[in-house]
This record gives C-alpha cells, structure tokens and sequence, in this order.
C-alpha cells in the first residue's frame, strides 16, 4: 500500500486519483475531530470539505517534510479554530449542545442508551470546552485521532514533552470536571 | 513517596516512562494509599467515560461532493480567486517598469518646447502686421517720390523747372 507522502506526491502531479485515495483514509477522521471540536453535526462536513480542499490547493507546494497526518490535522485545527472563534461570537453554548441530535430520526424510537450517549456527550464537551486550548487540542489528538506525542507536537508546534503536560493537566482537569460521572476501575493501569 | 509526588509521576507512569524502581514504588504507594488509588481509578475511568462520545458516520457522498466543489470553483473563479491565485512575476514587472523608463526618457527629449507657444504665435502676427506696414510704407513713399521723378527716364516731368 502506498504511503500518504506518496499519494501526496502524486497529487502534486496531477494525479487526482490519489488524492481521492487520501481522502478516502482520512476523511472519517478529519470529520470527526471538527465535529468533537465544533460540536455541530450539520457544518462538519462542509467544515472537513474545507480542509481537504486547502490540502489539494496547496499540492503544487508541496514538501513531504513532515508526516501527512500532522499536515492535514494542523490544517484541520486551523480550520476549526477559526470557525469556532467566528461563531461564538453569534451562537451560545446551549444551542451548540442542542444541536446535537439533529440528524437522527425522530421517528424511532430513542432508547435509554441513546439518551445517555447524547447526554455524555454534552457533558463531555461541555467539559472540553473549559479546557485552554493546547489541553483541548491535544487531548483529542492523542485520545480521538490517535495520533503519537510526536505527532501531536508537530500540530501544535511545541515539544513532546510539552505535549504530555497539555495532555496530563488536562486529563487532570476533566476528573475534577466529571468526578459525577466517573467509575472506579479495578488496578491501576490506564 | 508522598501523594502530591505521586500525582505528579502518574504520566510517566501512565506512558510507562518510569525505570522498574520507580514503577515499583508507585505501585507499592498505590497499594497502601487509598486516595492515590481513587486518583489513578478516576483517571482511568475518564479514558473510558471519553469513549462514549461515538464517531459521527459522514456522508456516503463526501468524496463526490469534494470533485464537484473543486469542479465549481475552476468554473467561477471569480475576482477573489483571481487575486489569490494572482503570482507576482518579477521579470514581467521589471521588463514593464524598463520600458516605462525609456518611453520617458525618450518623449521628454524629443517633444517640442510648448512653454512659450502663446508669445510665439504673438510674435509671429506682429511680424506680419510689421511686413505688410513696411509695405504699404513703401508703396505710399514710392508714391509720393513719383511726384519729383523720373526715376526711370523721367519722361513724365514737364513744365517750369519739372522733368520731362
């Protein structure tokens, strides 16, 4: 299977095949990360369109530095930062919350484990969203997109060790926030 | 080890950072420390409460959706795109700017002096006003001087003490 860098490449070429191709490994992820940072289900994906396009635009220049995901989640948490920045000034938090669920059918019945899932999920980003902005960013680089330390200190520009603080204050952070709503779990590791 | 050291070795724990000694006196605080325990469950427990946010499916079409975003904005590039694809090319500009240059240069040398064309035109009426009294002058003298010929021969003259 080829690399991310080589379709890159090849894109940079021209060839629009590979960059679908690239699309099709990353888009899911791309559009997750912007819904978990947004919160708004229906903008995601015109949100993820944005960024793969600025990544097709910028093709022609280029350099296959550094790795193609820490490229396409910088872009990514550009994207979603400015949006994010640009519409707090016009939307307040309880309507990003209830949102949430838009999309599904009301027509069906809502089991109790859905009504928990939207629930958590407003807690869960209700809790992020006191976060400063590197903890927020890079805990879902590393919890949700799986990305490495290494990785994540190339998005934010800043070193590994810098990373694991972000990730560990945060963390630290988020037990204080959902102490309510946490379970105890049996010996240590975590 | 004390708690507040505990708390603050949990990431490299957590990442498996620390030698065996130091895993292992954690792990010996951990098994008498009833708090430190508490704080490392929630903080395993928070891992697994982060799970329950689900992923969002996107939309089947999104791939699609991306070609015929990009087929629109070849299609109406319009001012902005214009302006943003806009690339300055250096030799363009100097090549204009030289040829500006010397268009300069070369009008202002060989273009007429039109400071003075209004006293110009002045003068050169006078002049003629000037030619044409020196004429009439000299016809109105010639004239005149014709009374006391001849000029030429004298033929016309006549009488006491006039010409013949």
């Amino acid at each position: 299977m080829e690399s991310d860098i080589e379709l890159m490449l090849r894109t940079k070429d021209g060839d629009d095949g590979a960059f679908s191709e690239l699309m099709n490994r990353h888009y899911k992820g791309v559009l997750n990360y912007i819904y978990r940072f947004t919160n708004l289900r229906e903008n995601s994906e015109d949100l993820a369109q944005e960024v793969f396009l600025r990544v097709y635009r910028s093709a022609s220049k280029y350099r296959p530095e550094a790795k193609f995901t820490t490229w396409l989640y910088k872009i990514a948490t550009n994207v979603s930062l400015t949006y994010v920045k640009k519409k707090n000034t016009n939307i307040s938090l309880d309507e990003m919350t209830e949102n949430i669920g838009e999309y599904e059918d009301s027509d069906v019945e809502i089991s109790d484990d859905i009504i928990y899932r939207k629930e958590m999920r407003n807690v869960i980003f209700s809790a992020m969203e006191t976060l400063p902005e590197r903890e927020k960013i890079a805990i879902m680089l590393c919890k949700y997109e799986g990305l490495s330390y290494e990785e994540t200190a190339d998005v934010l520009e800043c070193t590994v060790g810098a990373v694991k603080a972000y990730v560990h204050r945060g963390r630290m952070k988020l037990v204080d926030k959902l102490k309510p709503y946490l379970m105890e779990e049996g010996k240590y590791g975590m | 080890m004390e708690c507040r050291e505990i708390k603050e070795t949990l990431i490299e724990y957590t990442l498996g950072d620390l030698s065996h000694v130091e895993k292992a006196n954690i792990e010996s605080h951990l098994d008498g420390c009833i708090e430190c325990r508490g704080f490392v469950s929630e903080s395993k427990g928070l891992w697994s409460l982060l799970e329950t946010w689900d992923e969002v499916e996107p939309s089947g079409d999104f791939i699609s959706n991306f070609w015929d975003n990009v087929e629109e904005t070849k299609a109406s590039p319009g001012f902005l795109n214009w302006i943003q694809n806009l690339k300055p090319n250096w030799t363009l500009a100097g090549a204009m700017a030289s040829i500006f240059l010397v268009s300069i240069i070369t009008f202002g040398a060989f273009s007429p002096d039109t400071r003075n064309s209004i006293f110009m035109s002045a003068d050169e009426r006078d002049e003629l006003i000037l030619i044409e009294l020196d004429n009439a002058i000299s016809r109105e003298t010639a004239d005149v001087l014709s009374i006391y010929g001849p000029w030429d021969g004298g033929s016309e003259i006549n009488g006491n003490g006039g010409f013949n």
